[in-house]
């Protein structure tokens, strides 16, 4: 069974320090990523249209250029197609208010970018949750 | 030469010197002896004395034997006689019939009295004048009364336009108002003019009037005899405006109804008084207003800064996030030798410290700018739950926390939660050294305020550095020690300042360390 998740990010560290962190927890996904919130959307509509399999979740960013994580998951919400993929957060920010706007539109988790590698253990373990949540089409 | 009426008046006995006495009816004699306030004389056509009744006597010290055939000059006094007054009193009474004067006369010993004259011509039977009769009355006393109580009238006049103190008596019964000179000048009536009440309403500027007439009301209300005090503008015949105090006693007839029968005031002219308070009013209120504007600049500002330092605090985690991460995941590679493995748990370290302080700098910004949410807040009960998390992260130590119960405020319970947090793991961290510890929270009053302390047994630091105990960063003890940040006590201050309380601490060096604060709502 194909497990895709697609991961919404500018920053490459982050990217890299994420995978390195999924691979030490075993967890190897098909991961398909996206530098903002638009080109995710471009990438999701896309994919729809030639029938091509969409993810089982998302991991997004917050703070992005061009179209962000919350403008992102908004839209997202509003298109039919796309709403019933699960979104998670990981994000380096800590303000009380962006989390609780994500979690308002119907984000599944919220989750501070991890200064520990081992802390990747419990990302892997919500991501794995909201794919269980959603078989693959 | 003597007439019919020119004969001398004496208590001699008949059949004395004098021919004419017995001329002088009894009865006549009688009355003008009675007449002892009185000196009654007489004198010739040429002004010699020609008879001198016993008040006369009394009165000028001369007797009847010294002074008969003497000249009238002789009571008159040198001023008056150089001025020929001693002979045109008797010329003018001969033209008018009749003269009353009130002047100076001399007794025998030159002692002056001060005395009312009446004088007439005496004349015959046939009209012919045949001398002058004159009438004297000493009024030497009533005129030093008189001139006594002129006197310290004139004083008090003098003192109140000397002090710019204008006086004012309205008989409201007959609607007369006096006004003293100064008064006049003060409500701009010219000398002679009338004055009435009315007129003088009439000069207030129509906005201060209401204002009399309640501050008249209300002391007619209450029948009072206490002054009335009232500020007020008047405006003068050239349009100039003048800013008068009023201060008015009124006085009130029992059987009359309920005003007063009569109010007298002073009046003083305040215009350059009022002026200047208007003045600095202005200066007041303009300070005010930039006192203001600066304090609103200054919050902004320092608002922006907190803003400024919880964005780049937060923008300085994500690098050292990175910093971390990438050293652990090559430690965790395996592929360093034992000098290199040293130098990136090092720099994993360094970086973890960083992470640490930026997290407080995170949590000083948002304990200053959360506002602030007072509610009852159980201190003693909030320290019990954190003293239960000390314990258990660390069971094996053996600390005694002896916790007041029941110490109620007012205050913000996140924040209060967090300065007692701090405290309480400073106290437990600089206890940790000793082999047992007491850890205690409590309140008492110092100096009538009530305060709250938490007091350890522990490591304690030396007064002398108690001034850099609450700055950001400062630290007392070596991180070797006793590691830490050096922003709790700066977070604490800040949370205690926000709640307009103080806080302070007594220490010694290996002997403990208490942590004095006050809250705002308590003790005032």
């Amino acid at each position: 069974m194909r497990q895709i998740l697609l991961f919404v990010d500018d920053d490459h560290d982050d990217v890299q320090l994420t995978l390195l962190g999924f691979s030490q927890q075993g967890f190897k996904p098909e991961v398909i990523l996206a530098r903002d919130g638009k080109e995710a959307l471009d990438r999701l509509i896309t994919d729809y249209s030639a029938s091509r399999p969409l993810p089982q979740a998302i991991l997004t960013d917050l703070k992005m250029p061009r179209v962000d994580g919350l403008q992102f998951v908004r839209l997202l919400k509003e298109d039919p197609r796309l709403r019933d993929i699960p979104v998670g957060f990981l994000t380096s920010s800590g303000s009380e208010a962006d989390k609780t706007e994500a979690l308002r539109m119907g984000a599944c988790f919220y989750m501070l970018k991890p200064s520990n590698l081992d802390d990747y253990a419990e990302l892997v373990k919500l991501i794995q949750e909201m794919m269980r949540s959603r078989p693959p089409k | 030469m003597r007439g019919r009426f020119s004969g001398r008046i004496s208590n001699r006995p008949a059949g004395g010197r004098h021919k004419t006495f017995r001329r002088i009816p009894e009865f006549h004699r009688l009355v003008v002896e009675s007449l002892t306030d009185y000196a009654v004389l007489t004198a010739d056509k040429d002004l010699k004395i020609s008879s001198w009744s016993g008040g006369a006597a009394t009165m000028f010290g001369y007797k009847e034997s010294e002074i008969i055939g003497q000249s009238l000059s002789l009571l008159f006094t040198p001023e008056d006689i150089a001025l020929k007054i001693d002979k045109s009193e008797f010329a003018d009474a001969l033209k008018k019939g009749r003269m009353d004067d009130e002047r100076w006369h001399v007794r025998k010993d030159g002692r002056k009295l001060w005395c009312y004259g009446l004088s007439f011509p005496l004349k015959d039977a046939s009209g012919t004048v045949r001398g002058f009769v004159k009438l004297i009355r000493d009024d030497t006393q009533r005129k030093a009364k008189d001139d006594s109580l002129r006197e310290s009238e004139e004083r008090v006049r003098l003192a109140a336009e000397l002090t710019g103190l204008g006086t004012w008596d309205h008989d409201i019964a007959t609607g007369a108002l006096k006004l003293s000179r100064h008064a006049r000048r003060l409500f701009g009536f010219k000398k002679n003019a009338r004055t009435s009440y009315k007129q003088l309403f009439a000069a207030i500027v129509p906005e201060d009037r209401a204002e009399i007439s309640k501050s008249f009301q209300a002391s007619w209300k209450k029948k009072g005899d206490d002054a009335i005090l009232m500020e007020y503008r008047v405006t003068m015949e050239d349009g100039a405006v003048r800013w008068i105090r009023t201060m008015a006693k009124p006085f009130y007839d029992p059987k009359a109804g309920k005003e007063p029968v009569r109010i007298i005031g002073t009046v003083v002219d305040i215009t350059d008084r009022k002026k200047s308070e208007l003045d600095s009013a202005k200066v007041n209120t303009e300070l005010e207003k930039r006192v203001k504007e600066r304090t609103t600049s200054l919050t902004n500002a320092n608002k922006e800064l907190e803003t400024f330092a919880y964005s780049a605090s937060h923008d300085l985690r994500a690098p050292l996030r990175k910093i971390e991460a990438f050293s652990q995941a090559i430690l965790q590679g395996g592929k360093l030798d034992a000098g290199d493995e040293q130098y990136f748990s090092r720099i994993r370290a360094a970086a973890g410290h960083m992470d640490h302080l930026i997290d407080e700098i995170l949590n000083l910004s948002r304990v200053t700018q959360q506002p602030i949410a007072p509610v009852s807040v159980d201190l003693g009960a909030l320290v019990g739950r954190i003293a239960a998390e000390l314990k258990q992260s660390a069971p094996s130590r053996k600390v005694k926390f002896v916790i007041e119960r029941g110490v109620k405020v007012h205050g913000d319970r996140d924040l209060l939660s967090i300065a007692l947090r701090n405290l309480l793991e400073n106290a437990w961290k600089f206890t940790s050294k000793h082999a047992e510890a007491r850890i205690e929270f409590g309140s008492k009053l110092i100096e009538g305020q009530k305060s709250y302390f938490v007091r350890d047994d522990g490591a304690g630091f030396d007064m002398q550095m108690a001034g850099k105990l609450f700055g950001d960063f400062q630290r007392l003890h070596q991180e070797d020690d006793f590691p830490g940040t050096g922003i709790g006590l700066g977070m604490v201050e800040r949370i205690i300042r926000r709640h307009k309380g103080r806080i302070w601490a007594d220490a010694h060096v290996e002997g403990g360390a208490t942590f004095f604060f006050t809250l705002y709502s308590e003790g005032k």
